[in-house]
């Protein structure tokens, strides 16, 4: 796969959404994208306007996600499908913490697609190939998913910046 | 000049020849000395002839009247007549020689003093440096002591955590002979466990008596507890299982519903923790015989009893369950308890962050993901908790070996040592700490394995809010102030049916940690009483309950998020061994709360 194509079309897409929604906030975020009352529950952690603590939470994601999408490439590259679940796992964790959704549900297949299961880890999968191809497409369509969460709560934080209550 | 006589009664020879005599000195000095000796001075004179070695022999007496001035001089080679011996009549060697010849006297004298000084000093040295030298040795020797008496207390201290070791190991294998003791008269039913039950609990109840009467308010209410406690049926029915009492004596008790086997060594803590160690208010114990006294005659008061036993007076006149829900949470803290998805009126979000204990648990973190770790600390500190924070299970372990903890949340999957294996080892040397299994894998198996290695509940992953507050009031309910402790059961009683699966999941889910920690509502089968039975089904089927009212709903509210993806799968992990097994297990385990009270409460060795 060829990561710099990959990295670089999200961006545009995440330029375009940011014309088009002049005021972000929560509510205009889709629920598949975020799901608000997980996030909300971080949010509530907040105890003062420039939301310092769910800010630091949501980049500190950003940095954790790009990552470990850098290291699931790498992965697949090696086609270490081991590490590819254990990565999966990994960021299942905290994209679930965050309501990703999206991204959750995509990681648990990793995770599963990675110890050579189906994606919902039910049947076995004996060609590891068919594995590797999975994860390469469930990691693309990840991506995807988390620029767009990234784009979202990119804009919510910068209009907090901007104008706070 | 000698032989001139006209000189003689001057200076002349003396009678003999050898020496000279001065006889006028005045004369001489006049007359004879001018014209052969420069110095015109007898005492010159004299002086030089001393220094040729003329010697004065003594005042000549010649001419009468002058004797006093005639001196006479000799010299051995000084002679009349002969003149050849002049020759050796010299100058005296000069006399700085001789002053050199003394001061060199003098000189090795003095060496001589100084070197007796020196051997002197040098002798004071030595024997100096023999003492010194006995000194070093002596100090060595100490030394040498002190290093085999650390080596002994080294050998001591070995010997001791080898000792330790076999105990623990000991200890571990005594228990788990316990265990499958006890799981084999588990499987012959419920009955088996009261008598343990029974038995084990006078140990506790006994100093209860002691404590109620040194706490004059608390003193009445306990002894109609004590009174009723053992006699009753109602016993049975009561949900007294409550918290681990700590030590600080302003802990609130939780009321709590227990299995019907463990009502009774669950009302004796209940007495126990509200009146020994909780209730300096008078509330409290007013509260506590409230609750005993509403249990004991009717078991359908069984709802209205665990409302009374933590609300208080209130509930004191009610008439059984109808006053639960009668009575609205009025404390905040009741929405964290409410079910996912059921709504409390009155909620509110502050309070529910801040459960008000007496104390701030001590809770360690252990998580790999750093969002989450994030978070979840966040969420303990906004619950007022003190919070620690371990990136995988190596540390975690090394963390519970150096500090006291009141709460473990463990992550499973970690780098380096999995959440379930640092439980394994952690409960090699603590058998106390609460550990939670804090993950997404929460199928039967997975929740099976965690409890077999020692873990006491699971909190699913993501966890939210609620579910972690839930956790907190369920395992640290002994932390919490008193002012809290009624919201529990009112807030069951809000629940409904609802109530029920989420009990249910508990027995099965929860069972170890539900029996040793909590008041949390997962005693199935008495809370399908009040609901669904009466209490003379319930006391006849007490043990069978459990497992036949589980079906694969009572992991739903366990499982969050996550339940859409694990519940197609999950059906498994409800089928009845599965929950029989977490019943009995739980059951099990009801011998070991005791001790474990115990070992908490009055940090009293279990063994």
């Amino acid at each position: 796969m060829p990561p710099p194509t990959v990295e670089t079309a999200p961006k545009e897409r995440a330029a375009d959404v940011e014309e088009r929604d002049h005021v972000e906030d929560l509510t205009t975020i889709p629920e598949d994208v975020v799901d608000r009352s997980t996030f909300d529950q971080i949010l509530e952690m907040d105890d003062d306007e420039e939301r310092e603590f769910s800010r630091a939470i949501v980049f500190g994601f950003f940095d954790q996600a790009e990552e470990t999408f850098r290291q699931m490439e790498e992965s697949v590259k090696a086609r270490d499908l081991p590490q590819l679940s254990s990565l999966g796992h990994f960021l299942k964790g905290s994209s679930a913490t965050l309501g990703l959704t999206k991204v959750k549900d995509s990681c648990e297949k990793i995770q599963h697609l990675g110890v050579k299961k189906d994606e919902n880890g039910t049947h076995d999968i004996t060609d590891e190939s068919l594995c590797l191809d999975k994860i390469k497409k469930t990691l693309d369509t990840m991506k995807k998913d988390y620029r767009q969460a990234e784009v979202h709560l990119t804009k919510f934080y910068s209009e907090e910046i901007d104008s706070p209550p | 000049m000698l032989e001139d006589p006209s000189h003689r009664e001057i200076v002349r020879w003396s009678e003999a020849g050898d020496s000279f005599i001065v006889v006028d000195t005045n004369d001489f000095t006049k007359n004879i000395l001018p014209k052969h000796f420069k110095h015109c001075n007898f005492a010159s004179f004299v002086r030089q002839l001393n220094k040729y070695d003329f010697h004065k022999i003594r005042n000549y007496d010649a001419g009468g009247g002058n004797q006093h001035q005639a001196w006479e001089f000799k010299h051995p080679d000084f002679q009349m007549h002969n003149k050849d011996n002049l020759d050796n009549i010299r100058r005296k060697a000069p006399a700085p020689r001789k002053q050199q010849q003394q001061t060199d006297e003098a000189g090795s004298q003095q060496v001589e003093v100084l070197q007796n000084q020196v051997r002197e000093l040098s002798k004071i040295q030595n024997s100096l440096e023999s003492r010194l030298q006995k000194l070093t040795n002596e100090n060595n020797a100490v030394i040498q002591e002190l290093n085999r008496m650390q080596e002994t207390w080294q050998t001591h201290e070995n010997q001791i955590q080898a000792y330790n070791g076999g105990m623990e190991k000991l200890i571990s294998y005594l228990w788990r002979l316990d265990e499958e003791i006890k799981g084999l008269r588990q499987a012959g039913g419920a009955r088996t466990d009261q008598p343990r039950g029974d038995g084990v609990h006078p140990d506790v109840v006994s100093p209860v008596n002691g404590n109620a009467v040194s706490v004059s308010t608390a003193a009445p209410p306990n002894g109609q507890n004590r009174s009723s406690t053992p006699t009753s049926q109602a016993q049975r029915l009561i949900n007294g299982f409550t918290e681990i009492p700590k030590s600080n004596p302003s802990l609130q008790h939780m009321g709590q519903l227990a299995p019907p086997d463990q009502v009774e060594p669950g009302g004796g803590y209940d007495n126990y923790n509200t009146v020994g160690r909780h209730s300096q208010t008078a509330q409290r114990p007013t509260s506590m015989q409230n609750g005993i006294q509403g249990v004991g005659p009717d078991g359908s008061h069984l709802y209205g009893m665990d409302t009374l036993s933590s609300m208080g007076e209130v509930y004191n006149n009610g008439q059984g369950g109808g006053m639960g829900y009668a009575m609205p949470p009025p404390q905040s803290v009741n929405g964290s308890l409410n079910p996912p998805g059921r709504p409390i009126p009155g909620r509110k979000k502050s309070a529910q962050s801040a459960p008000g204990w007496t104390q701030p648990p001590r809770v360690l973190l252990v998580e790999d993901d750093p969002t989450c770790a994030r978070i979840g600390s966040k969420f303990l500190q906004a619950a007022q908790c003190g919070v620690d924070m371990a990136n995988d299970g190596l540390v975690a372990v090394n963390k519970l070996g150096r500090n006291k903890y009141d709460l473990v949340l463990m992550d499973i999957v970690m780098p380096h040592l999995d959440g379930v294996s640092a439980a394994a080892l952690i409960r090699q040397f603590d058998k106390e700490t609460p550990i939670i299994a804090m993950t997404s894998n929460i199928r039967s198996d997975d929740i099976q394995t965690y409890f077999d290695n020692g873990m006491n509940d699971v909190l699913p992953k993501p966890f939210t809010k609620e579910g972690l507050l839930k956790l907190l009031e369920r395992i640290l309910g002994h932390l919490k102030a008193n002012k809290d402790a009624g919201q529990i059961p009112p807030q069951l009683s809000f629940n409904g049916p609802e109530n029920r699966i989420i009990e249910e999941s508990g027995a099965l889910v929860k069972a170890p940690t539900t029996l040793k920690y909590s008041h949390s509502p997962s005693k199935s089968p008495q809370i399908c009483g009040p609901y669904g039975r009466s209490p003379t089904d319930m006391r006849e089927d007490q043990t069978e309950e459990a497992p036949t009212t589980l079906d694969d709903g009572s992991y739903l509210h366990m499982m969050g998020p996550y339940v859409d993806n694990t519940h197609d799968q999950g059906s498994n992990f409800s089928s009845p061994a599965n929950s029989s097994r977490g019943t009995r297990r739980g059951a099990s385990e009801m011998d070991d709360h005791p001790h474990h009270l115990v070992g908490v409460d009055i940090k009293k060795p279990r063994y």
